[in-house]
């Protein structure tokens, strides 16, 4: 709870208006447009009760990070001279993958496979809300970003992988749209640089962590977070300024 | 809207997130205690846990069709308190006296061939009736198969086995969070049990090398209150390809489809029935029959429960309503 809090406060010091707008002039756009992609790595966190730490050690053996991507557009709005409000519309897809597992049977067959491995993600659409404080007006503008993005989780997908010994592989998927929270919460934290290509369109690079505030279990007594570390490559047409 | 009022909406949001998961927090414990933490605290095995031997007070008992699950295998057993019995009220759920104690364990066997070769115990399912409400309890079998330990949030599997066609089958087994429990279990704002109707309990078992009725074996054993099975009617094996497509796969329906899409069920506010009492015109499957043609072949029912196509049961109830 302390430590909720302390995230809480910095947010709020950090886009309080007061504390933070800087007394420059500047050339951000009224409002701009732009689509964006961004390849992440993710992973989640565990945070169960007593009753599930067993499964949870033993998630934490079986799954490492996985590869995921957002993609989708944004929007700008100027609400000061340094402050933009951005908030868009995305469909990304995270989550973790299980390490590879040796299989047994009870009589050994050629044919049979070695092992197994299985992709877990979620295919999701999300919409980010962020402010951004833009520190200069040169052609090369870096910024803060902070914010939530509210995610609807449209179906969990579980794809395992079977291998063989002579290197064949053979898959099969599972799609699930009920045993999850439909609606996690994360946090937004970042930084970007913005390149003025012209007076009108611009590129942006942006490192941008997210972290799930809500639980993505469905259960009371076992929180998983995922967070992710992605960088956003964005180009951005402004069309007023 | 100015930044202030931007800064404002901001803050309320996240107050609002950050003091439902301190609530959340909260109500932990409470549901954690509801069950105890190791299978073995229950005394549900006698001797080596794995081999499934039941202690004297669970009964086993049979289903005339039961729900798929990924091609598991499964134990039933039943306990009621000393001195209570289960009462039979119509061919539905029976009247359970509170402690009655459900115990379904799934399994697979190494090779379905050959069972001596052993099996891989995977999870047991509990229901305790306590104070006129039923809790759930999921328990995970231990890599040495001599215990399982409780929890709640669910979790997938790796399991493999040998099928009786001699080929390999693996899958991502999953295991149900408590809030998948209630899902399925659904009734209303209460959880109950699925399988256990009068009607899927009518059917005649092996005991001791004799062929009995289940229902006059239970109340012999003093679990069920002394009833005539042909008071009730009797729910198909769905797997018995002596019966018509239509009741195969109606019954079919009733144990796999009906507890989500019944009143108070998961799925009670869609219209159709597929309980095996309801007729076909009231059941409503006819209008639903090319939704539930599209939804079955393609794996997107049931929505919960199994992680691979019950090719087999899908065949049989498409068949039914290709006939309708």
């Amino acid at each position: 709870m302390m430590k909720n809090l302390r995230i809480y406060l910095v947010i709020i010091l950090v886009i309080s208006p007061d504390i933070l707008i800087a007394q420059t002039q500047n050339s951000l756009g009224k409002f701009s447009i732009g689509i964006t992609f961004e390849p992440n790595y993710g992973y989640r966190t565990l945070n169960f009760s007593s009753g599930n730490k067993l499964i949870a050690e033993k998630r934490n053996a079986n799954e490492v990070f996985r590869f995921g991507y957002a993609l989708g557009m944004e929007l700008k709005s100027k609400i000061s001279k340094n402050i933009l409000l951005s908030y868009g519309l995305q469909y990304l897809e995270f989550g973790y993958n299980s390490r590879f597992q040796t299989l047994k049977f009870a009589n050994a067959n050629p044919e049979f496979p070695v092992g197994s491995k299985t992709d877990f993600f979620h295919q999701v659409v999300g919409i980010p809300l962020s402010v951004q404080y833009h520190f200069t007006k040169s052609r090369f503008n870096p910024y803060i970003i902070i914010g939530v993005q509210l995610d609807c989780i449209l179906q969990k997908t579980a794809v395992t992988v079977l291998e063989y010994e002579d290197g064949r592989t053979n898959s099969s998927e599972h799609r699930s749209t009920l045993d999850f929270q439909r609606f996690p919460v994360s946090a937004l934290l970042g930084a970007g640089m913005e390149y003025r290509i012209s007076d009108r369109i611009s590129m942006v690079a942006e490192p941008l962590l997210k972290r799930s505030i809500t639980s993505l279990i469905a259960d009371r007594t076992a929180k998983e977070k995922p967070y992710s570390v992605g960088l956003a490559v964005k180009i951005v047409y402004k069309f007023k300024r | 809207m100015s930044h202030k009022h931007f800064t404002r909406a901001l803050a309320l949001l996240l107050s609002l997130v950050i003091l439902s998961n301190y609530s959340c927090n909260q109500q932990d414990e409470i549901a954690v205690n509801e069950m105890l933490p190791r299978l073995s605290d229950y005394a549900i095995f006698n001797g080596n846990a794995s081999d499934l031997v039941p202690n004297a007070d669970y009964k086993l008992y049979e289903l005339a069709s039961t729900l798929f699950t990924d091609y598991a295998e499964k134990q039933r057993l039943i306990k009621v308190p000393a001195g209570k019995t289960i009462k039979a009220v119509n061919d539905g759920l029976p009247d359970f006296p509170d402690g009655t104690v459900i115990v379904k364990t799934f399994y697979y066997f190494h090779d379905k061939r050959d069972i001596s070769k052993g099996k891989n115990i995977i999870e047991t399912r509990l229901l305790i009736k306590k104070d006129n409400h039923w809790k759930v309890g999921v328990f995970k079998w231990n890599r040495e198969q001599t215990d399982a330990i409780l929890f709640t949030s669910g979790d997938y599997q790796s399991v493999n086995w040998i099928g009786l066609d001699g080929k390999a089958n693996v899958i991502s087994y999953r295991f149900p969070s408590n809030a998948d429990c209630r899902t399925c279990h659904q009734s209303d704002d209460d959880v109950v049990p699925i399988g256990p109707k009068i009607r899927n309990l009518n059917i005649n078992v092996a005991r001791n090398g004799v062929s009995v009725n289940q229902l006059t074996h239970l109340a012999d054993e003093g679990v069920l209150n002394r009833v005539k099975p042909t008071w009730f009617s009797v729910l198909p094996d769905y797997h018995n390809t002596s019966l018509s497509v239509e009741h195969r796969a109606r019954a079919y329906l009733e144990v796999n489809c009906a507890h989500c899409h019944s009143d108070g069920g998961f799925a009670g506010n869609r219209r159709p029935r597929f309980g095996y009492e309801y007729s076909l015109q009231s059941s409503n499957i006819l209008a639903e029959k090319a939704t539930m043609v599209q939804r079955m072949g393609n794996g997107q029912m049931p929505k919960l429960g199994n992680t691979v196509l019950d090719k087999e049961g899908t065949d049989l109830v498409i068949k039914y309503l290709n006939s309708l």
